[in-house]
């Protein structure tokens, strides 16, 4: 499997659990891990918003069917072997993931929060991973503002 | 008081002033004419300030103004001023809302692509207030200013 992260800062647990479940599923060629813009950090919180681009691998498929009614023909059909749904379903039986916040058929999006308190402090901050994961040549949803 | 016939010759009744009192019967009118449109014109038109509307997207966990890039902006009103805050949620799958607490005033929890609207008559006295969504004050916490000259 083709992985590239060279736009992937490293940070996100969650997300790093997703890479490597993905990294397992042979139907998967490529994937990409990219820092979302929206990522921000303040006194109180840590944003952390990922994305997982994926390609799934092709398969071809032989139709059989009869010309006019009459002659027997067979047709190849190259489709992906995975849809985003049917990996949904495969990630959302994996202990360490688990089924998406949400879910559509061009996206699904986890969210984990925690809140984190370092060694000798009483408040902490809150840490928020957003992982959304999108087949390659989907648009990412964070342009979608409609304004 | 005259008593006369109409133009069929029928008995009808008119009145009419006269002299002295009918000059001021007339005057009197024409003064009360003026004080009643002196004090109802000024009411037709309007006397409220134009209502500014300010959209507010929630995307990616942050507040937007609509069109904006800028997450959690601060939103300056002049004193006294009229607003309607127009929420609109972007973000697929999370629930998000507005709550100005020092106004006491909260829109409904929002789910994806649903709206609420809050009116708002800023105070006439300058100051600060913090807006938040209550799920997720942490990170979706902006600043309301009511500054005179915004």
């Amino acid at each position: 499997m083709d992985l590239d992260t060279t736009n992937w800062s490293g940070e996100g647990t969650f997300t790093q659990v997703l890479i490597d479940s993905v990294r397992d599923l042979h139907e998967v060629s490529v994937l990409r891990v990219e820092d979302a813009p929206s990522s921000r950090s303040d006194v109180e919180y840590n944003f952390i918003s990922n994305e997982l681009f994926i390609g799934f691998r092709a398969v071809e498929r032989v139709v059989r069917s009869k010309m006019l009614g009459l002659v027997p023909v067979s047709r190849t059909l190259t489709e992906p072997a995975m849809t985003v749904t049917d990996l949904e379903r495969a990630l959302s039986e994996l202990d360490g993931v688990g089924p998406p916040d949400y879910a559509d058929e061009g996206m699904l999006q986890y969210l984990r929060t925690e809140r984190i308190v370092p060694p000798y402090q009483t408040r902490g901050y809150k840490l928020v991973e957003l992982v959304r994961v999108y087949e390659i040549g989907g648009a990412p949803r964070r342009t979608e503002d409609h304004g | 008081m005259v008593k006369r016939h109409d133009q069929q010759g029928r008995p009808g009744r008119m009145w009419r002033w006269r002299g002295a009192s009918g000059a001021v019967a007339a005057v009197l009118l024409a003064a009360l004419t003026v004080v009643l449109l002196s004090v109802l014109l000024p009411l037709t038109a309007s006397t409220r300030a134009a209502v500014r509307d300010i959209t507010l997207v929630t995307r990616d966990m942050a507040f937007y103004l609509e069109g904006g890039s800028v997450p959690n902006p601060t939103i300056r009103l002049e004193p006294g001023e009229e607003v309607r805050f127009i929420l609109r949620n972007l973000d697929p799958g999370i629930a998000h809302n507005l709550v100005i607490d020092g106004w006491d005033l909260e829109t409904m929890s929002l789910e994806m692509d649903a709206s609420a609207t809050l009116r708002v008559s800023a105070p006439e006295q300058p100051g600060r207030q913090t807006y938040v969504c209550a799920p997720h004050r942490e990170m979706m916490r902006g600043v309301i200013e009511v500054v005179a000259g915004r």
